[in-house]
């Protein structure tokens, strides 16, 4: 008569989330990365490849001509003297930092959903800061003196000045893109004796020379580690002071919406949110092009939807502090700027970016919407616009609204602005084509410690 | 003598080389397709030095880069700004400090190729049929010994069967 109560189940230690099929063998996971960059490339391959290289040859027409006639032909005026060029520049570089941070953080904190996705991180990382430095580059106007900040006796009796964080930036930018070259490619060496030893012929030569003749022995696996964990610990704080000497080319002059000591740590958050959401837009079509449904599942959609989640709230909460401070501060032009961004010119724009970097990524509360690979890519797809609307906004709001209402003025990019923000975009797109083509875009060996860690091979 | 023996999984193989090293065999290595932590101690106890090597990196390298700031700044093109400091320690500090993890990662990288015996193409471990499989899902370990006769055989064979009871899977030997 009474009904039997079911048992209530309490899973006060439930286990975290397989990542991995729970029968994978060290062959197995070996052979879902290799064969997915062996196999043949199909024609969305091919088509992506020609598209991208069209718009690099864009690119190179654009550079062409901003050499041969100067800096006049940018939007950049007496006013707006930074547009597009440091906006993309440091949408660019925020995005390079990404890769690396998360690389880092992932392993100092043992997050086993790092082996899936540090390998192209870091790979869009090193293409991103390369990107990056070319703006300060071919914004000096005379790149080809570009020799002339390095610190170097010369005839001229001249030196750098140190106290510029511009100079700061330099050095920054020059020590990074080594770094995460050299982190990228150790992680990648016994990657490369795992090719070597399933290739023959031409392959195997190339492989082979890029392993370096790794054997896997005891000791270099020791050596590997000690020197892939020391990397990561000091990626971290490189990382963050590069980012922060990015907000403090801002951060160091007297310009309204500049001057605030919210902009180191502003940046480095902002750089982390972008790069998480650049890593998902590359997620989707990477795991869909190369069949990597397996290794890289729906666990690891959540985790990063949740980053990309927890960078809108301190984003939103970076923005109202620089509201607040503008309020509080009393200073007349700080309030004035505030008011111009949410009435002024580019209000439009202002209010897209809000939209795009708080409101849209509010959608990530719901965890369908977390492991839907569609609503995640249109998610990071909208914080990709609205982190570089951001970085443009930075530089032109300031510029076109500062002290003296005398010097307010107007930025309109002109055709060679877009060519090459564009171009950018296409040679980003042309070497992740053919990273994926010939580098092994998961970690082989982390996915086999992986695979030991949750007990699928022994 | 050298004698190679591949074993199916890494728990077996770590078995067999602990059971190798309570009975005090020579000299030998492991080829592993991932790192195992266990053999780290096992196969050479001491830990490795590469560490040392990027901290002298870094202070030498921060160092330098703090003096090179200090004489041009001071010393070589000195700039008089509305009386500030010449020697602006705060912001020399940020260049050091980015030198510093730049030496430190590359000192890392030579240090690894150098302690880890890289770069050689054609070391005489690749000799070894199926050795390839150490990149794979092969554990592999190679014990050097030296044979001096009738003695030397007997022990290379009571060493073949201690491998094949800790589940070897196959035992190859060669001299040298």
């Amino acid at each position: 008569m009474s009904a039997v109560a079911a048992p209530l189940h309490v899973e006060a230690n439930a286990s975290p989330p397989r990542l991995l099929p729970p029968d994978a063998t060290y062959g197995e996971v070996t052979d879902i990365v290799a064969s997915g960059m062996e196999r043949r490339f199909g024609r969305v391959w091919w088509i992506a490849l020609g598209v991208s290289l069209v718009g690099t040859i864009v690119m190179l027409a654009s550079i062409w001509t901003l050499l041969s006639e100067g800096i006049g032909v940018w939007g950049n005026n007496a006013i707006a003297v930074w547009g597009f060029d440091v906006g993309n520049y440091v949408w660019w570089i925020g995005i390079g930092n990404a890769g690396t941070l998360i690389s880092s953080m992932l392993l100092l904190t043992r997050q086993r959903w790092r082996a899936a996705i540090n390998r192209y991180a870091e790979a869009m990382t090193l293409f991103a800061a390369a990107l990056a430095g070319l703006y300060p580059l071919l914004h000096l106007g005379r790149p080809w003196y570009a020799y002339w900040l390095a610190p170097y006796p010369n005839t001229m009796d001249l030196w750098p000045q140190w106290r510029s964080p511009l100079v700061w930036d330099m050095v920054a930018i020059a020590s990074y893109l080594i770094f995460s070259a050299l982190f990228w490619y150790t992680g990648l060496i016994p990657d490369f004796a795992t090719l070597r030893d399933r290739s023959r012929g031409f392959r195997q030569v190339v492989y082979g020379v890029l392993a370096l003749g790794w054997q896997g022995s005891s000791r270099q696996w020791k050596h590997y580690k000690s020197f892939y964990t020391a990397m990561a610990a000091l990626g971290v704080p490189l990382v963050v002071s590069l980012h922060s000497v990015v907000g403090l080319d801002y951060a160091a002059t007297l310009m309204p919406g500049w001057q605030e000591t919210i902009f180191p740590p502003y940046f480095v958050v902002g750089a982390m949110f972008s790069g998480f959401a650049m890593v998902v837009t590359l997620t989707v079509p990477i795991r869909w092009g190369l069949g990597l449904q397996r290794v890289i599942t729906a666990e690891h959609l959540d985790a990063m939807g949740k980053f990309i989640l927890f960078g809108a709230l301190v984003m939103g909460l970076s923005y109202a502090l620089e509201w607040f401070n503008a309020w509080y501060g009393g200073n007349d032009v700080e309030r004035d700027l505030v008011l111009f961004q949410f009435t002024g010119a580019h209000a439009w724009l202002y209010w897209t970016m809000l939209a795009c970097n708080c409101a849209v990524p509010q959608l990530l509360w719901w965890p369908a919407a977390r492991r839907s690979a569609a609503l995640l890519l249109a998610t990071s797809v909208a914080v990709n616009i609205g982190m570089w609307l951001e970085r443009l906004l930075i530089n032109i709001d300031t510029l076109t609204h500062g002290h003296l209402p005398a010097r307010w003025g107007f930025y309109v990019p002109t055709v060679w602005d877009w060519t090459l923000f564009g171009g950018s975009l296409s040679l980003f797109t042309l070497l992740f084509l053919l990273f994926t083509r010939f580098v092994p875009a998961v970690s082989i060996h982390e996915l086999r410690e992986l695979a030991r860690q949750e007990g699928a091979a022994r | 003598m050298r004698m190679l023996a591949e074993f199916a999984s890494g728990d077996a193989l770590v078995a067999a080389v602990r059971a190798l090293r309570q009975g005090h065999a020579g000299r030998l290595e492991t080829f592993t397709p991932l790192p195992l932590p266990e053999l780290d101690t096992l196969v050479d106890p001491a830990p490795s030095r590469l560490r040392r090597f990027m901290v002298v990196a870094a202070l030498a390298g921060a160092l330098m880069m703090l003096g090179l700031q200090y004489y041009s700044a001071t010393i070589d093109y000195p700039i008089n700004s509305g009386g500030r400091p010449l020697a602006a320690w705060p912001a020399f500090a940020v260049g050091a400090f980015e030198i510093a993890i730049l030496s430190a990662a590359v000192a890392g990288f030579v240090a690894l190729i150098v302690l880890g015996g890289l770069t050689r193409l054609h070391h005489p471990v690749f000799d070894w049929e199926g050795i390839e499989r150490a990149s794979r899902d092969g554990f592999f370990v190679e014990i050097a010994f030296a044979d001096r006769g009738a003695a030397d055989r007997a022990e290379s064979e009571a060493l073949a069967r201690l491998l094949v009871q800790h589940g070897a899977v196959t035992v190859m030997e060669r001299p040298s």
